[in-house]
């Protein structure tokens, strides 16, 4: 980074730090939550933005890396390790076949598919498989 | 057996009534039916088990547990008859009136640029509610190309938070046999100016590289009461991004996917929500610099009978058609899908078609489908049994049958 970046960096940091507030964070939501809540029923700020619809999990990953704190206020680590993992052999898909709304990835035959979502867009499968939850790849990719 | 036996007494221990601590978690036993594209037969047994002890002593601290065990019942499965993984292990710390939060152990850290798995310590405070400062450091739980020894990563994230905005500055390292194998560094980005305008979005520059990683940024605009305009951008530089896998699928053949490639995507999503219907459209275009370019687009009626907050989901159906359109004959093809569901007293049912109709024959397949059930019995309140079969044709299966029978225990 060149001087003018790094100036520029320090300058937002500390107009952020100068005007903002944020609430206080509950550990545990009061409230049990069953199904997909829709926050904005009960709040008005900035929660109402966490409002769990339909195409909710395509942002979850932005939410997730800003607010894992506010994330874990109704969600226990179980939750994200369905998916998020080191090593898995059962897709989510077919963990949650009660559920085929929810959005996932790999449903259906998913070894023909995969090599044409690699060739489209290979960042996707790197996120989950780079660096971990890879051991099968090597059956083929050697 | 020891380590069995320890780690129970263990959870008792804790959870005892001297301890005042709450357990809850859940016992889920699977039991797939599948054959390979070998014609073996393959009958893996799973128990994923996961508890968590909060409130220990009265106080702010917390112990999370999850891992699965294995056993194959009919041949050897993936060269492993029995297999295992801990997903994470670890104590935490939470004080709420002074925004603390510390964890020891295997957890997950998500945290602007750091969407990892590590052994080792994290820790979290926000300052006079306004910004927070997060670090970590341990050694990396990704699948292993060699020992452990000389691995470590560390980082951390700087945010500052507003009641509209949050701003988020993060970097992480990692060492591979005490030698440098990522460096990188983010910013993230979320901004509410009102409420039916939001943003958000992140920017990855990879410093052992020097160059750009990624841009991604999703907009979310409501012009009117229940309509939705969502579009999104972002940008990868291949180079740049996959520049530390650990498997060779992301170690690029020039003549397959070019390790110099630059791919933007733009598009984005319509949707109109009707009482419990949502009608939408979305287009996604993939815009290569070295390969030809590739759109992606269609759309999707959806029904779901859900009570928001406080009751079950009661049902749902949903039909989407998308078309694949390629400059190349091997992206070229239709999807279609239909999906239903129904939650009745003690009893859900589920179904779930998928069609694949490819311009260009594969394996001597032009359609390909998969065709699943689903039924569910809720014996008790904490116990459902429930079983699932799924049965298609594809390029690689002239008939693949796989089935999976499910007891789910809620401690």
């Amino acid at each position: 980074m060149n001087k003018r970046t790094k100036t520029f960096l320090l300058i937002i940091i500390f107009s952020c730090i100068a005007i903002s507030s944020y609430g206080e964070l509950v550990k545990k939501h009061p409230i049990e939550l069953i199904s997909p809540p829709l926050c904005s029923k009960c709040h008005s700020d900035e929660r109402s933005g966490l409002d769990h619809t339909y195409d909710f999990s395509k942002k979850h990953g932005f939410i997730a890396s800003q607010k894992s704190l506010m994330c874990s206020s109704c969600h226990v680590p179980a939750f994200c390790a369905d998916c998020h993992t080191n090593k898995e052999e059962i897709k989510p898909s077919d963990k949650f076949k009660e559920s085929p709304e929810r959005i996932m990835p790999h449903r259906g035959d998913y070894i023909t598919q995969h090599k044409i979502d690699g060739r489209v867009n290979p960042a996707s499968c790197m996120k989950c498989h780079g660096r971990k939850n890879n051991k099968r790849c090597l059956t083929c990719h050697r | 057996m020891r380590r069995t036996v320890s780690i129970v007494c263990f959870i008792l221990f804790l959870s005892s009534p001297s301890f005042g601590a709450d357990l809850s978690g859940n016992s889920r036993t699977y039991l797939r039916f599948m054959e390979s594209t070998n014609d073996d037969t393959f009958n893996p047994l799973y128990e994923y088990f996961d508890f968590h002890i909060s409130n220990i002593n009265g106080k702010d601290i917390s112990f999370f547990f999850g891992g699965w065990l294995s056993y194959d019942l009919a041949d050897i499965s993936y060269n492993k008859r029995y297999d295992n993984n801990l997903q994470y292990a670890f104590i935490q710390y939470n004080h709420r009136a002074s925004e603390f939060t510390a964890e020891l152990g295997r957890f997950y850290v998500f945290e602007g640029i750091a969407s990892e798995q590590i052994d080792g310590v994290y820790v979290k405070k926000y300052f006079r509610k306004k910004f927070g400062l997060a670090v970590y450091g341990g050694i990396p739980v990704e699948t292993d190309f060699d020992e452990r020894g000389g691995d470590s990563i560390y980082g951390g994230r700087l945010s500052f938070e507003g009641r509209s905005y949050i701003l988020g500055l993060s970097y992480l390292k990692e060492k591979n046999d005490s030698n440098d194998f990522r460096e990188e560094t983010g910013i993230d980005l979320y901004l509410r100016p009102l409420n039916e305008i939001e943003l958000t979005g992140h920017s990855d520059y990879n410093i052992g590289e020097s160059g750009w990683q990624e841009h991604s940024y999703y907009l979310s605009i409501s012009p009117a009461s229940s309509l939705y305009i969502k579009p999104l951008i972002s940008w990868i530089d291949y180079r740049n991004f996959f520049y530390s896998p650990t498997t060779s699928a992301f170690r690029f053949d020039p003549a397959i996917v070019d390790p110099n490639e630059k791919l933007l995507t733009y598009g984005g999503s319509v949707e109109y929500n009707v009482g419990p219907f949502i009608i939408s459209g979305d287009y996604k275009r993939h815009n290569y610099e070295i390969h030809e370019s590739a759109d992606y687009y269609g759309g999707s009626i959806t029904y779901l009978s859900i009570s928001p907050i406080f009751s079950k989901k009661k049902g749902s159906l949903g039909i989407s058609v998308h078309r694949m359109d390629g400059k190349i004959e091997s992206l070229k093809y239709n999807e279609y899908r239909f999906f239903a569901s129904l939650n009745l007293n003690k009893v859900s049912l589920a179904t779930d078609i998928i069609d694949i109709k490819y311009d260009l024959e594969r394996n001597g397949v032009k359609n390909a489908y998969a065709i699943s059930g689903y039924l569910g019995y809720s014996l008790t309140k904490n116990l459902i049994l429930s079983a699932d079969a799924e049965y298609g044709k594809n390029p690689e299966f002239d008939r693949e049958v796989k089935t999976m029978l499910k007891v789910i225990y809620r401690l």
